[in-house]
């Protein structure tokens, strides 16, 4: 630890690494999972989170509605609760609002597109509330990104292409992620957005390929800047799909991964939370620094995620066998 | 005794190693002190019942400051500060700056690493109570050298003032 980092980290992440430090302690443990696995239905799940941080969350919950409803207020709450509480550097604590921001910045685009309600398509996990998205009162720096979006999504009438908010969103969050990234001056976070850059890539990759798009097609979809260049992927491009997922996993973070759940759609998102829980597990042994912070995020967004799977995975009746793989890509 | 050694007389020497000490004391448990604050707060905002283990780990960087502050008072002690202005040469002055660099340099360095390896353990403490004696013993360790520079110093005031 050099003289500088040894008296400017300890300064601005402190606080946030102390207080993860307890919030650790309360993420569910592999036992839990086990146990949620091993419940007969809901009810006992139920009752097993009872336990938990969950048990607030999803007390009256009986369809997968309510446990979606659930689940979004607890990721909500780590926004509310922990990131804008933590004094994190602005850029850090940007970092993590950011993607909940752009889904909301979706929703709107996506329900503009399918003329629906836009409530039917917001979570509410970001800086505002659904009511104020509803109402368009975006606060300023959303209201931006939403609007320079809806142009790009816009064809000559001003109708948005439902086909095209996915990929330009995505396009957007992911630029911007990597330009708070730059701006922290960490590489540690650096690293991360590469990752996530890689893992947004290669779902791509994945739906495209499985879509039947041409290489040139997929091109447009693609981003720079993550450890595996398009140069790479695009040569991957034209492989048979289960071939060119076992030489993707060469690559990056990718490494080690089973490249019959690259080609999985249905596990690709868990697989993603996987990829991103083993890198960030090193990063919880640095004492002191925007390491344990990120890792404590992720660690929490990964975990609610395997929640969702396992709730509402027996709640819709998959068997407990695909469930034990997914839960076994994650917390394996 | 009128000397000069680059601009300046024994008594300014003298005096100059002396707020060396406390200055670099002071800033190393400054900065340590609020390194450890800082993530014990985070952790107390949680957890306040973590209030009592962690108050010890916060405290220690501070004992760099007490040195700082114990060479000062020792160079004014035997050099006769306070029965008004002591008559030093440059040279002697120099000899009592420089005895005093071991704390002033060590000090400030020690403190600040001190609260760096504490945020560390004051994680240990966060997630098992039972380890808080435990999580003590690598913050002291970094103690050590500042004791060790504390020595070092008393023993060569003693001896220039001898």
């Amino acid at each position: 630890m050099s003289y500088g980092t040894a008296i400017r980290d300890p300064l601005r992440y402190g606080f946030a690494v102390g207080r993860v430090r307890v919030l650790e302690t309360k993420l569910l443990k592999r036992s839990h999972f086990e146990r949620l696995l091993a419940a007969a239905d809901f009810e006992e799940q139920h009752k097993i989170l009872s336990e938990t941080v969950y048990g607030a969350y999803l007390e009256g919950a009986k369809r997968v509605d309510d446990v979606e409803r659930a689940l979004e207020r607890v990721l909500g709450d780590l926004h509310r609760e922990f990131l804008c509480s933590a004094n994190l550097p602005a850029e850090i604590a940007e970092l993590f609002g950011l993607r909940d921001d752009y889904e909301e910045v979706r929703g709107l685009l996506k329900a503009q597109a399918h003329d629906v309600s836009p409530a039917e398509l917001l979570g509410g996990t970001g800086a505002s509330s659904v009511a104020d998205l509803v109402a368009g009162k975006l606060p300023s720096p959303l209201a931006a990104v939403y609007q320079r979006l809806r142009a790009v999504v816009s064809d000559g009438e001003g109708n948005v292409r439902a086909d095209m908010v996915d990929m330009v969103v995505d396009r957007d969050l992911h630029e911007r992620i990597r330009a708070l990234a730059d701006k922290s001056h960490n590489r540690f976070v650096q690293q991360m957005a590469s990752v996530f850059i890689d893992l947004a890539n290669v779902r791509v990759f994945v739906r495209t390929r499985l879509k039947g798009l041409t290489v040139t097609d997929a091109r447009d979809y693609l981003l720079e800047g993550g450890s595996i260049s398009l140069k790479q992927l695009l040569s991957l491009y034209r492989l048979p799909l289960e071939e060119a997922a076992a030489r993707l996993v060469a690559y990056g973070p990718l490494r080690g991964v089973d490249p019959e759940a690259l080609v999985d759609t249905e596990r690709l998102d868990v697989v993603s939370d996987a990829i991103v829980a083993k890198i960030t597990s090193q990063a919880r042994m640095v004492a002191v620094g925007p390491e344990p912070v990120v890792a404590y995020v992720l660690a929490r967004r990964a975990e609610v995620a395997m929640v969702r799977t396992l709730l509402i995975g027996k709640l819709a009746g998959v068997s407990t066998e695909v469930l034990r793989v997914r839960l076994r890509d994650v917390v394996a | 005794m009128k000397e000069f050694v680059l601009g300046m007389s024994g008594v300014e020497w003298a005096l100059f190693g002396a707020a060396l000490a406390a200055i670099g004391g002071g800033i190393g448990s400054a900065i340590g002190i609020t390194t450890v604050s800082s993530a014990a707060t985070g952790i107390i905002s949680e957890d306040a019942d973590k209030f009592g283990k962690l108050l010890p780990l916060s405290a220690m960087p501070g004992t760099q400051g007490i040195y700082g502050f114990i060479t000062a008072l020792l160079v004014l002690i035997f050099f006769g500060f306070f029965d008004g202005v002591p008559d030093l040469s440059a040279t002697e002055g120099m000899r009592i700056f420089y005895a005093c660099l071991p704390v002033a340099a060590l000090c400030m360095v020690s403190g600040i690493y001190q609260g760096a390896t504490a945020v560390g353990s004051a994680g240990m403490v966060a997630r098992r109570d039972e380890d808080a004696g435990k999580s003590l013993i690598f913050p002291a360790l970094v103690e050590t050298y500042a004791v060790l520079s504390l020595i070092v110093t008393v023993l060569m005031l003693i001896t220039l003032s001898g």
